[in-house]
């Protein structure tokens, strides 16, 4: 019974949706409580069992237009329920806590190492001479200038009457797949606007919506089958507004 | 098993649990793909995830097909 607390937030913890300090308590939690361990260790291999057997199945009309694809039939796992219906020895616990541990923080350390590589492209963009190589405020000469130099298409958003200039635009590579960059200026500071298309397994994996790396803000979402990532040193809200510019135009 | 178990869900719940697990979007990616709210995302992903056990626990207990 004491238990139906930490039970309740162990998908959340496993889907990396917690907190650091509400995954932090789970994760304690789990290192001290067999039944939890357990229950947490049969869940991940459900999940890994889904997201096996799941890619047999096509998303339907409706569903295809927002998700991107990468369906590859695989042989379902197969699941050791039987450990469920046998009584955990207590020596187990470190080891089911520790199998836990590892997919959690293997989990969130790729998604750290994503948006700390964007932000090293963002600062090292900004230390050269060039920081842009098409320069332009002007939405209509940035985004043809990316014709035949990426393999996708994007829309950029009319400024006028908002705080944001568009400087100008590059390209650049995140984990071998090319995509743009453009700078925008907001009073003194320069945000990146990184653009790529979400079908690689470094950037598929993300969770959308606000986070931070190496103290700069960011702010990653998915739409058409592209993966947007807005980094700055300015506030969140400053890098939403901007977000939220960049989402209306698709 | 689970393939069979997934083909078994009604859609709504198997559609969460292929964005969630495949696709490996995040709720609030999942809640505007849907357009619904992050909590009816979070109740209807533990809806699936509980129907899902139900429908795999007695096949996993009677062994491999």
């Amino acid at each position: 019974m004491t238990c139906e607390p930490w039970r309740g937030k162990l998908d959340a913890y496993l889907d990396g949706e917690l907190s650091p300090a509400e995954a932090r308590e789970v994760g304690a939690h789990l290192q001290g409580c067999a039944s939890c361990s357990a229950d947490a260790l049969g869940r991940v291999q459900i999940k890994r069992s889904v997201a096996s057997a799941g890619r047999r199945f096509e998303p339907s009309a409706q569903l295809r237009a927002q998700v991107t694809r990468g369906v590859a039939a695989k042989r379902p796992r197969q699941i050791g329920w039987q450990w469920k219906i046998l009584a955990v020895p207590a020596v187990l616990v470190l080891i089911l806590s520790v199998a836990v541990d590892v997919y959690v923080s293997r989990e969130r350390a790729r998604r750290q190492g994503v948006f700390s590589e964007l932000a090293d492209l963002h600062v090292a963009a900004l230390a050269t001479s060039t920081p842009v190589d098409v320069v332009s405020s002007d939405r209509h000469t940035v985004k043809p200038w990316f014709q035949g130099k990426i393999p996708f298409t994007f829309n950029l958003p009319e400024l006028q009457g908002s705080e944001f200039t568009l400087l100008g635009g590059r390209v650049t590579y995140l984990a071998q797949t090319p995509g743009a960059q453009l700078i925008y200026q907001l009073r003194k500071h320069e945000i990146s606007v990184f653009i790529f298309q979400d079908r690689g397994e470094e950037t598929a994996s993300l969770a959308s919506g606000p986070t931070k790396a190496l103290s700069f803000n960011i702010e990653n979402w998915t739409q058409d089958g592209l993966r947007y990532f807005v980094v700055g040193d300015v506030g969140p809200d400053d890098l939403h507004a901007l977000a939220k510019l960049l989402r209306g135009t698709q | 098993m689970v393939q069979q178990a997934l083909a078994e869900l009604p859609v709504p719940f198997r559609e969460i649990l292929l964005l969630c697990e495949v696709e490996e979007m995040s709720y609030q990616e999942i809640a505007e793909a849907l357009s619904i709210p992050l909590g009816t995302v979070m109740s209807r992903l533990f809806r699936a995830r509980k129907a899902l056990r139900e429908l795999l626990q007695p096949r996993l207990q009677r062994g491999p097909a």
